[in-house]
C-alpha cells in the first residue's frame, strides 16, 4: 500500500483551512505589506517622477513621445492635471466634466519649447500645491473629475498611478529601464483597480451577464478580490459558493492593461470557468484609463 | 493569445507554480485545491513515519499552514510541490519522534535519580511502561556503536562534542552515528506504532 492510497480524516480539511485563515486572512498578500495612506502613496511617486525628470538631459526632455508630443508635453500635461485636481479640491464644479485631455492641453502648448528647468520648476510646485490640499483633505469625501466620482482618497491613488504610468512611457522613450512602484504604493493601485471593475465592465458594449469573479493578481502588489460584475446573479446551475470564472494574472501587467498601455491580447493570464467572459473583463479594465 | 483556458496537466512546474503564486496572494481556494490534490500524500507520509493517526494529522496541519505562511520558500525549479510537502511532512514527523525520544530518555533519566515517586494509575503505568519497553526494545536492535552514541546524546544529555570525545571518535562520526541510529529508531518505533494499534 503506498502512502498516497491513505485519504485523511474527514474533516482534516477544514481545520487545515480554518486554521490558515485565521493565520493569514484570505486576500492579504505574502510578504506582509505596511499600509500607506493614499497621500503618501502620491508623495512617493512625485518625488519617483521629480527624480526621474532631474536625470534627463535638455534632449531627453525634447524626445518625441507617443502622446502630448515630447516628453515636455507630457510634463505640461501633468501640470494642467494637477490644476484640475486643485480647482476640485477646492469645489470648482466646472472640473465635474472637464475632459481630461483636451483641459490640458492649453498647458501642454504653453509649456512645450519652454527652458526644461522652467517647466520642471512649474511641474514640482503644482505638484506640492496638490500635496499641500490633500494632507489637509477629507479622503472620504466624494469629488467627480473627468466625468468620473471617486472619493479624495482614491483620486490620489489615481494621480500616484498615472504618475507611474508616465514615468514608464518617458523611460521607454529615452531608453531607460522602468521601474515599478514601491509594493505598498502599488497594492493600493490594484486594489483600486480591481474594485473599480464592475464600473469598467458596464462600459463595455454588448450587455452585462453577470458574473461572479475570483480576480487574482500575482507578484508585487498582489491579492485576492471576489467581484460581482454585472448585477447580482440569481440562483445558478453551479455549486454554491464557486465563482464563475477566476482569472490570475500578473499585477503589474494587469495595471498595465488598465492604463492601455497592455493590449488585453497580450496579457498572460490563467483563466477558468466562464473563459468565454475574460475578454469583456480585460476590454472593461482597459476602458478604466483615461488615455486614448 | 498569451491565455491558457485550463491548467495544464502535463506541466507539473507551471501549474505548481501557479498554485504557490496564488496561495501567496493569498487565495484559499489555492490551498483548498493544493490539499484537495496533495492531502493523501502528506498524510500517508506522517502516518508512516509516526504510526499514530492523531500526531499525523497534526503534522498535516502545519505542513499546509507552514505552506501558506511561507509559501514564498517554495522553489518549483527544485522540484514538484508534492515532493516539497512531502519532505516537509518527513522532516515534521522526524521532529516529533524526535521529541518523544527526548522525553523518553529525560523520564528515563527522572526515575533514576528520583526513585521514591508517587505511584501512577494503572493506565498510566501500562502507558508509561509500553512506551519505554518500546524504545528500550529499538535501541537492542541497533548495532553496539550507533546505542552507544545515542544513549549518551539522548540519556546522559552530552552534545555533539561530548559524545565525540567519550567515544574517541571525531564529531563528524558522532552526528553520522546519531543520524543513522535515529533513521533505524524511527523504522523500527513506527513498525512497532503500527503493529500496537492493530
Amino acid at each position: 500500500m503506498t502512502t498516497d492510497a491513505l485519504l485523511p480524516p474527514s474533516g482534516l480539511r477544514e481545520r487545515v483551512l480554518t486554521a490558515a485563515r485565521n493565520a493569514r486572512p484570505v486576500g492579504r498578500p505574502l510578504p506582509p505589506l505596511p499600509r500607506i495612506s493614499p497621500v503618501e502613496a502620491l508623495r512617493r511617486a512625485v518625488e519617483d517622477f521629480d527624480s526621474l525628470l532631474s536625470a534627463l538631459s535638455e534632449e531627453q526632455w525634447r524626445r518625441p513621445m507617443p502622446i502630448r508630443g515630447t516628453v515636455q508635453g507630457v510634463v505640461g500635461h501633468l501640470i494642467g492635471v494637477e490644476e484640475h485636481v486643485q480647482r476640485a479640491l477646492s469645489g470648482d464644479p466646472e472640473m465635474a466634466d472637464i475632459d481630461h485631455i483636451a483641459g490640458t492641453q492649453d498647458e501642454v502648448v504653453r509649456q512645450t519649447g519652454r527652458p526644461v528647468e522652467q517647466t520642471h520648476r512649474a511641474w514640482r510646485e503644482a505638484a506640492d500645491r496638490t500635496l499641500a490640499l490633500a494632507a489637509e483633505a477629507d479622503l472620504g469625501q466624494v469629488v467627480k473629475i473627468w466625468g468620473r466620482t471617486l472619493p479624495v482618497g482614491g483620486w490620489l491613488i489615481v494621480r500616484a498611478f498615472e504618475y507611474w504610468i508616465h514615468r514608464w512611457d518617458i523611460c521607454a522613450a529615452v531608453g531607460l529601464s522602468a521601474t515599478i512602484p514601491d509594493t505598498p504604493s502599488l497594492r493600493l493601485m490594484t486594489d483600486l483597480v480591481a474594485r473599480a471593475l464592475p464600473v469598467g465592465v458596464a462600459r463595455v458594449p454588448g450587455g452585462a451577464t453577470p458574473v461572479n469573479l475570483h480576480f487574482v493578481l500575482t507578484g508585487p502588489g498582489g491579492g485576492v478580490w471576489d467581484v460581482t460584475i454585472g448585477g447580482h446573479r440569481g440562483d445558478s446551475s453551479g455549486e454554491e459558493g464557486r465563482p464563475d470564472l477566476m482569472i490570475v494574472a500578473d499585477a503589474v501587467d494587469f495595471c498595465r492593461l488598465a492604463a492601455k498601455r497592455l493590449p488585453p491580447q497580450e496579457i498572460n493570464a490563467h483563466v477558468t470557468g466562464a473563459v468565454d467572459q475574460a475578454a469583456r473583463i480585460f476590454a472593461g479594465a482597459a476602458t478604466l484609463s483615461m488615455d486614448e | 493569445m498569451g491565455r491558457d483556458a485550463t491548467p495544464s496537466g502535463g506541466n507539473v512546474e507551471a501549474s505548481d507554480s501557479l498554485l504557490v503564486a496564488r496561495i501567496a496572494a493569498g487565495d484559499d481556494r489555492a490551498l483548498a485545491e493544493a490539499f484537495d490534490a496533495l492531502g493523501s500524500a502528506v498524510y500517508g507520509t506522517a502516518l508512516y513515519v509516526l504510526g499514530d493517526a492523531v500526531t499525523a494529522q497534526d503534522v498535516v496541519q502545519d505542513v499546509f499552514l507552514d505552506l501558506w505562511s511561507r509559501s514564498v520558500q517554495y522553489d518549483c525549479a527544485r522540484g514538484s510541490l508534492r515532493t516539497y510537502l512531502r519532505i516537509r511532512a518527513r522532516h515534521l514527523a522526524l521532529d516529533r519522534l524526535r521529541s518523544e525520544l527526548r522525553r523518553a530518555g529525560r523520564e528515563e533519566r527522572y526515575e533514576r535519580l528520583n526513585p521514591a515517586q508517587p505511584e501512577p494509575c494503572p493506565s498510566e503505568q501500562v502507558t508509561a511502561a509500553e512506551t519505554a519497553s518500546a524504545v528500550r526494545d529499538a535501541l537492542g536492535q541497533l548495532p553496539p556503536e550507533q546505542r552507544e552514541a545515542v544513549k549518551l546524546a539522548y540519556f546522559s544529555g552530552k552534545t555533539y562534542r561530548e559524545v565525540a570525545k567519550t567515544l574517541d571518535i571525531s564529531e563528524g562520526t558522532a552526528k553520522s552515528r546519531i543520524r543513522l541510529a535515529l533513521a533505524k529508531l524511527e523504522t523500527l518505533l513506527a513498525r512497532e506504532m503500527q503493529e500496537a494499534s492493530e
